[in-house]
């Protein structure tokens, strides 16, 4: 057990610990929703559009995080709007917007030399160097979303499940929409500092996507989405520990290894339990 | 009453519904049938303000419908569910005690009393567990019907609720519909296809994008009406 805990001596290692944990729970509790909803190519279009939203705000002087949230949800918001005001497709429309958006952010840290924002750490991110204030944001952002999806559960079953009957029913499906896009975009900007921007969509639809084959509620979703995101998490921190392997790619391999062993052996839709029954039928 | 006045509705620029007038009195069960395209979805969106309509009022008992949502019950057209969402049966019809209760509220003993009365009039309690994937497509349809009951709404709209489901769903479906009217519910349901049931409903309404024909079965069904609203002359009862 000593491999276990011999790394806990340091305290990049402990952060890191930490962090693998709020965020498991974090993108378990939004990534299920990204799942369900179908919407997860979002958050590929949030986590890039943030980029013109970090630079203003790096320009600024303010918080970066205000500025990647503003500009997250605005991302989404365009999309939305595109949407419904053309016959355009909504995956052209997210195409479009995430591209404009990055383009944007990429000349805007040219033009407000804002270049000292470090975008190799911003892409790839790395678990063992969070810092005990991202730590208490994050903390933050779980506790806060935690406690607003336990209140709501119920109009966001609805919601998510039955749009059209929640709408009807008088939900208030625009602030709902909205919610939830904040929801994405901070989950996005709490995961970038671990992950990076290219990889966080893995931490909030793998976990979620192995969750879903396996149970028949969305609850038991989130709980195993849950698991399986912590240990994920902390097994891709000590292979990149003791391996020497970069951190987050190591945490998104173990999340897709997992996913691949539900695929295959998940005992309701189980690729390997067709083929049994393919071969028994014959 | 319910009262439609002037009902137009616009998808960017194509014209849905043009000038729709028509009136519903509570304890009739009445049909909407017109070809596929014909609106008959749009139509129900637009009563509830799901899509926006150009022009037009909806009426119930003098005020706007839109400030009474708590009293309609609407049950979508089965594509537009979608059914591998993780829910089990149970749980969709829970869905419907939000409007009793108010929306922040868990379900309580009573709601759950309400769903199981609702989950034994649709025959489906055994099945109360189950994946809603792993139902066929009547039992589906029951499970919509299942959550309309327990909202226990006074207004309930169906749409296409008979496309393909079988003969014991159907059977369930108008026993109920039986009873609701009894209970003196307003009660319209869309169909492009009403077959061999045209003779429990006590009004139809013919559309395609406006109204050809209403009144009872028999007046709406002729020859000419039918040849002008599906474009082709046809066996009535099997349209
Ligand atoms: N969201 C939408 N955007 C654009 N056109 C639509 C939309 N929904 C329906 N339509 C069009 O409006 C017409 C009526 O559709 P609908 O109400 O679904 O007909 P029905 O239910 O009678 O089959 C059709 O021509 C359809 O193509
Ligand atoms: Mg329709």
């Amino acid at each position: 057990m000593d491999w276990l805990l011999e790394p806990l001596q340091f305290e990049f290692m402990r952060n890191a610990f930490g962090m693998a944990i709020l965020l498991g729970i974090l993108c378990a509790i939004v990534g299920s929703y990204l799942v369900v909803e179908q919407m997860s190519l979002m958050a590929n279009v949030i986590s890039h559009a943030i980029l013109p939203g970090l630079s203003i705000a790096f320009f600024l002087g303010i918080n970066l995080s205000i500025g990647a949230l503003i500009a997250g949800v605005l991302s989404a918001f365009t999309v939305a709007w595109i949407r419904q005001n053309s016959p355009i497709s909504v995956d052209a429309a997210m195409g479009l917007v995430l591209s404009s958006f990055l383009a944007l952010g990429v000349m805007l840290i040219e033009l407000l030399r804002t270049n000292r924002i470090d975008l190799n750490q911003l892409l790839f991110g790395d678990i063992l160097s969070v810092q005990s204030q991202h730590i208490v944001q994050t903390f933050f952002i779980t506790l806060a979303i935690a406690i607003i999806v336990i209140i709501f559960y119920q109009p966001l079953l609805y919601y998510t499940f039955d749009p059209l009957g929640a709408k009807a029913s008088g939900l208030p499906v625009n602030w709902i929409y909205f919610g939830f896009i904040t929801a994405v975009t901070l989950t996005i900007i709490a995961s970038m500092q671990s992950v990076g921007v290219l990889l966080v969509i893995a931490l909030l639809v793998g976990p979620a996507s192995t969750a879903y084959l396996l149970v028949k509620e969305l609850h038991w979703m989130m709980v195993g989405a849950g698991v399986l995101g912590v240990f994920s998490s902390i097994a891709g921190m000590y292979l990149s520990y003791y391996l020497d392997l970069p951190s987050g790619p190591a945490i998104v391999l173990v999340i897709f290894a997992l996913f691949w062993v539900a695929f295959l052996f998940s005992p309701r839709q189980g690729l390997w339990r067709k083929i049994k029954a393919l071969i028994k039928h014959q | 009453m319910l009262v439609v006045r002037d009902l137009t509705v616009h998808y960017q620029g194509v014209c849905a519904l043009e000038r729709v007038n028509f009136s519903l009195e509570s304890g009739q069960l009445v049909g909407v049938v017109g070809p596929n395209g014909a609106g008959k979805s749009t139509l129900l969106k637009s009563m509830l303000g799901l899509v926006t309509s150009q022009r037009g009022s909806i009426r119930y008992d003098g005020h706007p419908l839109i400030q009474q949502r708590q009293k309609v019950a609407y049950v979508p057209q089965r594509s537009q569910i979608d059914w591998n969402y993780p829910i089990t049966v149970k749980n969709v019809v829970m869905l419907a005690q939000m409007q009793q209760q108010g929306f922040w509220q868990f379900p309580t003993r009573q709601a759950r009393q309400m769903v199981k009365r609702a989950l034994m009039q649709v025959d489906l309690w055994d099945l109360r567990d189950r994946h809603i994937r792993e139902l066929s497509g009547g039992q589906q349809q029951r499970v919509f019907l299942a959550r309309s009951l327990a909202q226990q709404a006074n207004i309930f709209f169906f749409d296409e609720p008979f496309n393909g489901v079988d003969q014991k769903t159907k059977e369930i479906f108008y026993s109920i519909l039986q009873e609701l009217k009894e209970q003196n519910k307003t009660l319209l349901i869309v169909s492009h296809d009403l077959g061999d049931t045209l003779n429990y409903y006590d009004q139809l309404i013919l559309i395609n994008r406006s109204i050809l024909a209403t009144g009872l079965p028999k007046q709406v069904l002729t020859p000419e009406n039918f040849y002008q609203a599906y474009g082709h002359p046809l066996n009535l009862l099997s349209a």
